[in-house]
């Protein structure tokens, strides 16, 4: 009779627990960004480069602030808000993006001579909103997998 | 053997599957819980009361485009208790 009250016991928890990696796993897709948001945001980190090779530094600020307006429009939009950011995003942020950023600029300046301003803004602008959504995409897939392997 | 040491309060189907889902996250809209668990506004209500009066969850209402939203979130007590009911589980069935 123990042995079976423990086996029931035993059975209930394992249910409980397969229940609670579920709803973990849930939660987890729910916070995953969907693709447009990297798109969104590709595009605009994009457009911060390129205004800045083409000099144009005082919209920057505009550009910032629909980034902004994104992340808070995507926030309210999924209905559910991350404990914490992962560090393995900032990490990427700043070891790859920053240097990134600023890399594409001084990019982008030295290729006006050649290209002149206009194009050499848009190839700057255009190779770091590439590599920013590269990056969300490599990013959503660890996500994801993590989140379907339940190491949530 | 010790008997099982289940947290009655959040061991409850739904009340597991609210403290699970809230776990990972910061916070969760009220909608989003009921649209995952399957569950009325009625009943949801009525767990997340259930939790909210063992310390274990607190409700944020916010207003966006004139519209009301809940947001639920699990306490620091909550987190806790879920951890310690997890480790419970993890112990049953060795």
């Amino acid at each position: 009779m123990t042995n079976e009250k423990h086996s029931a016991a035993s059975s209930e928890a394992h249910k409980a627990l397969d229940t609670i990696q579920q709803m973990k796993r849930s939660a987890m897709r729910r916070a995953t960004p969907p693709r447009w948001f990297g798109v969104a945001i590709a595009l605009l980190m994009g457009t911060l480069v390129t205004l800045a090779v083409a000099d144009m530094r005082q919209l920057q600020v505009l550009v910032i602030l629909g980034i902004g307006l994104v992340i808070v429009y995507q926030s309210q939009k999924s209905g559910v808000a991350l404990k914490t950011l992962p560090i393995k995003l900032v990490v990427i942020t700043l070891i790859l993006l920053l240097p990134m950023y600023f890399g594409t600029i001084v990019v982008g300046q030295l290729m006006t001579p050649v290209l002149g301003q206009t194009l050499a803004a848009i190839f700057g602008g255009g190779v770091f909103a590439i590599a920013v959504y590269l990056l969300s995409l490599i990013e959503r897939r660890l996500h994801l997998s993590k989140s379907a392997a339940g190491k949530s | 053997m010790s008997p099982p040491l289940f947290d009655a309060v959040i061991h409850a189907p739904n009340r597991l599957q609210i403290c699970a889902f809230l776990a990972p996250l910061q916070e969760a809209e009220f909608q989003i819980l009921r649209d995952e668990l399957d569950v009325s506004d009625s009943v949801l209500s009525k767990h997340i009361k259930q939790l909210e009066n063992a310390g274990y969850v607190k409700q944020r209402k916010s207003t966006v485009n004139g519209r009301q939203r809940t947001w639920v979130y699990l306490t620091g007590e909550g987190r806790q208790a879920f951890k310690d009911h997890i480790e419970e589980l993890k112990r049953i069935v060795g």
